[in-house]
């Protein structure tokens, strides 16, 4: 006999692929906002502006970064 | 030995200071910062003096914002068009939080790339910083008695009103030009240039 092919399809864990989609994208974001801190600190060094607090709204973007995927992977 | 020619008023403070643009702001945002007392970069020598910090011209943002605010309202429209409805309540949620880290990279990415872009020109050259993206940059000059010639074009309703146009240095040197791209009020800097040009031949001459 053959096996019901929707009862299949129900049975992907669909979600959970999803998941681990949006975990992939967001450790991919937390490299970008490093890559960014990174890029900060490299455009600061060739003209040094000390009044606009660029470094820590650079670290501020990685540590928001980090704490999405931490949410994400507590949430979903 | 007597001197042939002395000036009357050597000592007397200048009848005619230089015009103040109005443009021109003091503060780390503007666009054009003239004569910067704060602002130094990695290859200025010590005596070098930076005379003019210039940035696209700050109107040169408003699309990108626009496109941040409709990008920030577009959330809204989900109480119409319930289009994240299939997905489960976390999903949508994250799906949310995504968006708006989003537009914070957008707005950050653009501020970045907006403010880094500047052109300086100081009593010795002509320096052109471009941040083309996060992970490109270049950096051209041109030292100030190389300049041969200089346009500068200022075309359209939105430029005109507001002052800002582009800006074509020719040099004789490696680099044949350098370009400043919707920076404010081109004459001012075209005859700032002009002055240095002047100042540079009088000391070579001398």
């Amino acid at each position: 006999m053959n096996p019901d092919p929707f009862s299949i399809i129900n049975a992907f864990p669909v979600w959970q692929v999803v998941k681990i989609m949006v975990l992939f994208l967001l450790l991919m974001y937390i490299v970008f906002a490093f890559v960014v801190l990174k890029q900060v600190n490299l455009m600061l060094s060739t003209i040094p502006v000390t009044k606009v607090p660029l470094r820590l709204v650079a670290v501020f973007h990685l540590i928001l970064a980090i704490s999405v995927f931490v949410l994400a992977l507590l949430v979903l | 030995m007597p001197d042939i020619y002395v000036s009357e008023n050597k000592d007397q403070p200048n009848q005619n200071p230089p015009e103040k643009n109005p443009q021109a702001g003091s503060s780390m945002l503007a666009a054009y910062i003239d004569n910067p007392t704060d602002i130094r970069f990695d290859t200025q020598s010590e005596e070098e003096k930076i005379m003019l910090l210039l940035r696209k011209h700050v109107i040169t943002n408003v699309p990108w914002i626009l496109l941040v605010i409709l990008m920030m309202m577009a959330p809204f429209l989900l109480n119409f068009f319930p289009l994240l409805d299939f997905m489960p309540a976390n999903f949508q949620v994250m799906a949310l939080i995504i968006w708006y880290l989003l537009i914070i990279s957008i707005i950050f990415e653009q501020f970045l790339i907006w403010f880094f872009n500047v052109y300086i020109i100081t009593d010795e050259r002509v320096v052109d910083f471009d941040f083309h993206s996060l992970l490109y940059k270049s950096v051209t000059e041109a030292k100030i008695n190389k300049i041969q010639d200089k346009t500068y074009t200022m075309g359209g309703l939105v430029r005109t009103i507001f002052n800002y146009g582009d800006i074509k240095i020719q040099t004789a040197g490696a680099v044949p030009e350098i370009d400043f791209d919707a920076v404010p009020c081109p004459s001012d800097v075209i005859k700032k240039l002009e002055e240095l040009i002047n100042i540079e031949e009088v000391e070579e001459r001398q």
